[in-house]
């Protein structure tokens, strides 16, 4: 079959130029780019392409970037605790609310029978507690969230592809 | 360490020695910052994400196993982080890179020539940009990193086949871009 009979091999073009084609198969190209007009005319454009490129200066860094990675790495949150324990925000709350109800009970069914004479007092001291208990580990919550924040920047919605590479 | 193959140093990093890490970023800062720079047609954005290859690098360094494949595991980091700023940013950016260290000591003609290459090099870098994401990252995979097809394949999670037709397309493309007006085929 003569090099005008065979497909064109426009696409294999690429790989002969760079090398990636080889023996027997390469010289089979070549032999179709001898008699074939419209491929050669596609290596020779894609050499000249070639050319462009490698005219093109590599652009440099200007300075490392392991100072500023470095310190990265040694910031407050790299630490493996907050990297690996992501709890979302909903769950913390809730988690802060189910444990604030739970002391408020604890707190005001914990009555002693010498305080009994003063009960209304104490309904009022405890309903107090229970709220402070209630808001501390509400912020609890909060900075469980605020962990997840801070991961957030490092781990953007849309890119995290990235880290399953392979 | 500086002896030590990219695999070798991988797992010493999975195991927190950070020495191993910067021994990897020396070696591999450059050509990464490049085929970023050349991705994101921003030099700043490029440095930022630069460090955040190397970063999440680190991270995932236990997950790394060792075959070997350390090239296109690092430019398949590089490579989603590009196309990731580039879609958040939706912006194309035509305006070549900054031409300030021409080697102004040079004799007339000899600078004359660098301009000229520069300016042909900022036409690339601006059609480079004007390729699709996937066909520009095919293209700086095979044409600066000198990955295989098969290389590439693993990079962009595709076949070998795949990666020729695609970067069939975007030499295509390319060369009716940088056609003169009025003329090209």
């Amino acid at each position: 079959m003569s090099p005008q009979e065979t497909p064109h091999i426009i696409e294999q073009i690429p790989a002969l130029l760079a090398g990636k084609v080889s023996g027997g198969e390469a010289d089979e190209m070549r032999r179709h780019l001898d008699g074939c007009a419209d491929c050669r005319r596609e290596l020779e454009e894609l050499e000249g392409l070639r050319s462009i490129f490698a005219s093109d200066r590599t652009p440099e860094l200007a300075h490392s970037v392991w100072p500023d990675l470095e310190r990265k790495l040694e910031g407050p949150t790299d630490l493996p605790a907050l990297r690996q324990r992501r709890i979302p925000a909903a769950v913390g709350s809730a988690l802060a609310a189910a444990a604030g109800i739970l002391i408020a009970v604890m707190v005001e069914s914990y009555q002693p029978a010498a305080q009994t004479a003063q009960t209304a007092q104490t309904e009022s001291t405890s309903t107090a507690t229970a709220t402070s208990t209630y808001t501390i580990w509400s912020s609890l919550g909060s900075s469980l969230g605020a962990d997840r924040s801070i991961d957030s920047m490092l781990y953007t919605q849309g890119d995290t592809e990235g880290e399953g590479a392979r | 360490m500086k002896d030590l193959t990219d695999d070798d140093l991988m797992v010493r990093g999975a195991q927190g020695e950070k020495d191993a890490l910067e021994v990897l970023v020396r070696r591999w800062e450059e050509p990464v910052f490049a085929f970023l720079a050349r991705m994101t047609g921003s030099r700043e954005d490029a440095r930022d994400l630069t460090q955040e290859t190397f970063l999440r690098l680190y991270r995932n360094a236990a997950r790394y196993s060792p075959s070997g494949k350390f090239k296109s595991w690092l430019f398949r980091i590089a490579g989603n982080l590009a196309r990731s700023q580039l879609r958040r940013k939706k912006i194309v950016r035509w305006i070549p890179f900054d031409l300030t260290s021409h080697d102004l000591s040079s004799p007339d003609d000899l600078a004359d020539r660098a301009l000229e290459r520069e300016e042909l090099g900022g036409a690339v870098r601006a059609a480079l940009l004007k390729l699709p994401e996937r066909q520009r990252q095919a293209v700086l995979l095979w044409q600066f990193e000198e990955l295989s097809y098969k290389e590439i394949g693993e990079v962009m999670g595709i076949g070998s086949n795949a990666v020729s037709q695609i970067l069939y397309r975007a030499t295509t493309r390319l060369r009716k871009i940088l056609a003169p007006k009025g003329g090209g085929r």
